[in-house]
């Protein structure tokens, strides 16, 4: 069986690429599944939305409220007005971050301590989901979070980018500025004593409705320098888009935790609602420099429990290590995952070994190739050898921990 | 853009000095025309404005800020104005519509 990654519908040209590739490949002997159904492959990054691992979803329409006030008009509106718990629900929000932060600059985040960190990157996910049958319907129901003690630093090539923006910005208000200087001056002269007077009488109302005429003609004078063509220029030979793609990346050693646990609700009613699965992790990872060039190399550790409530032989606790070097090309990870049942019927000896290596083959087209062998070294399928494509890749192929 | 026109009381001041700051993580940069004159507020510093009478004289500052915090698109720039009889601060914010998309802010403020 070959697993083939769709992120989007491919391309007339690419689906016969991907037609040949399973029909080349489909000799090749399936992985075994996970017992828990949850991510076998490339399992090892960090649990950042761990409510859709535990209710085993990949949602395609996240909702991501910024402010209170969101998260209250989308509960609302998803709940039916509270009648109902919201269907195929998917969100998750960073409490931190719903309200301002004016004390928080650039400056003073590119290092934190580790309330700081726990603070700026804790994120809380929820998720709902139907998990049961036609016949016997299910709606599942799930919560987590997961945050950062250790979030490395910012790096100073980020920080550089940091300033390249503030040099760029401060560039192009300059210009437009200039542009309408001369204005301002005129501006000043019609505008400036006329309110001062009118606060010094006390007379709001004047200062008021002067103010509102001189803010007027400001957006007049400063949407007139926008249409000049040494602004226009200006704005269009600078490369925004490369500062566009630039996101805060932090380097260093990165310490997060997760925790979320999941319910089931027979027939979506309340007195049936039962505790299905509980999942921990917590991941140690080092976010270096490039080695050479964009190339990375990033290890990782991590620590997992996953259990089930009445099915003790899918409980676990996983232990495990991952090596990434990776390039904006091509990528190559080895993990190790030692497992511990929590039952003491279930085999012995559980390890994992996996090798995957990815190669861009076009801008929007990956190769991906996997071998190894599953925990259960004698089970049919044990041995992980599966090929497969991925389109148009929008997100990290490894998630780096950097907010 | 946010814009808006604001007092500030100088009393017999003839110099007042402006701090800029950008929250939410975010880089952001202030240009201010004074007297006719573009000068740029070097971020993490203060920039002191002279005239005499400084009553009726009027600060322009246009502000950008541009969004690179990945978890939030709000943006909020703080002015804060000293050299008077008291210091204030002047609260502004917006949330831009996508992520590294770009704040304005044109605030003037006038000396009376």
């Amino acid at each position: 069986m070959v697993r083939i990654i769709h992120r989007c519908c491919a391309p007339a040209g690419t689906r016969c690429l991907l037609v040949l590739l399973m029909c080349m490949l489909r000799s090749f002997p399936a992985s075994a599944q996970d017992a828990t159904g949850l991510p076998e492959l490339n399992s090892l990054k960090p649990a950042s939305a761990p409510a859709f691992i535990l209710l085993g979803v990949a949602p395609s329409a996240i909702e991501r409220p910024q402010t209170p006030s969101d998260i209250a008009f989308s509960f609302v509106n998803q709940s039916q007005s509270f009648s109902a718990l919201p269907q195929n629900y998917a969100a998750e929000f960073a409490p931190y971050w719903l309200f301002p932060r004016p004390l928080v600059g650039w400056r003073s985040d590119t290092t934190r301590t580790p309330g700081e960190s726990f603070a700026r990157t804790a994120t809380v996910s929820l998720a709902t989901a139907d998990i049961g049958t036609e016949s016997a319907p299910v709606t599942g129901l799930a919560i987590g979070g997961s945050a950062y003690l250790l979030s490395g630093r910012m790096s100073t090539a980020a920080q550089q980018r940091f300033r390249q923006i503030e040099v760029y910005l401060a560039r192009r208000d300059s210009l437009e500025s200039a542009l309408g200087a001369a204005q301002t001056v005129t501006l000043q002269a019609e505008y400036g004593t006329r309110i001062a007077d009118a606060a010094t009488r006390g007379d709001t109302q004047t200062v008021r409705l002067l103010s509102a005429e001189l803010t007027s003609r400001v957006d007049a004078l400063r949407l007139t320098a926008q249409q000049d063509s040494a602004y226009r220029r200006f704005v269009r030979e600078n490369v925004v888009e490369e500062m566009q793609e630039a996101t805060p990346r932090r380097e260093g050693l990165f310490w997060g935790v997760a925790g979320g646990a999941s319910w089931g609700y027979a027939n979506a009613a309340w007195a049936t609602g039962e505790l299905r699965r509980v999942g921990l992790w917590t991941t140690l990872s080092y976010e270096g420099t490039p080695i050479s060039g964009q190339t990375t190399f990033t290890p990782m550790a991590v620590i997992r429990l996953l259990a089930e409530r009445g099915d003790s032989a899918s409980s676990v606790v996983d232990a495990g290590g991952r090596f990434v070097l990776s390039s904006p090309t091509y990528s190559a990870s080895l993990e190790t995952v030692f497992r511990l049942p929590m039952e003491d019927e279930a085999g012995k000896n559980l390890y994992r070994v996996a090798g995957v290596l990815e190669y861009q083959v076009r801008e929007d087209l990956w190769l991906t190739a996997t071998f190894g062998r599953d925990y259960q070294s004698r089970d049919s399928g044990s041995l992980l050898a599966q090929l497969g494509v991925k389109f148009h890749v929008t997100e990290d192929r490894y998630e780096a921990p950097s907010r | 853009m946010v814009s808006d026109t604001k007092t500030y009381p100088v009393g017999q001041a003839t110099s007042v000095t402006l701090e800029v700051t950008y929250g939410d993580a975010d880089p952001g940069s202030t240009v201010t025309t004074w007297q006719g004159v573009v000068e740029k507020v070097v971020p993490g510093s203060s920039k002191s404005y002279s005239r005499t009478p400084l009553r009726g004289a009027i600060l322009f500052c246009r502000s950008s800020v541009k969004d690179e915090n990945p978890t939030t698109n709000h943006t909020c720039v703080t002015y804060k104005l000293s050299g008077g009889p008291e210091t204030r601060e002047y609260y502004y914010e917006l949330t831009v519509p996508a992520d590294g998309a770009i704040a304005d802010y044109s605030i003037n403020f006038v000396f009376v």
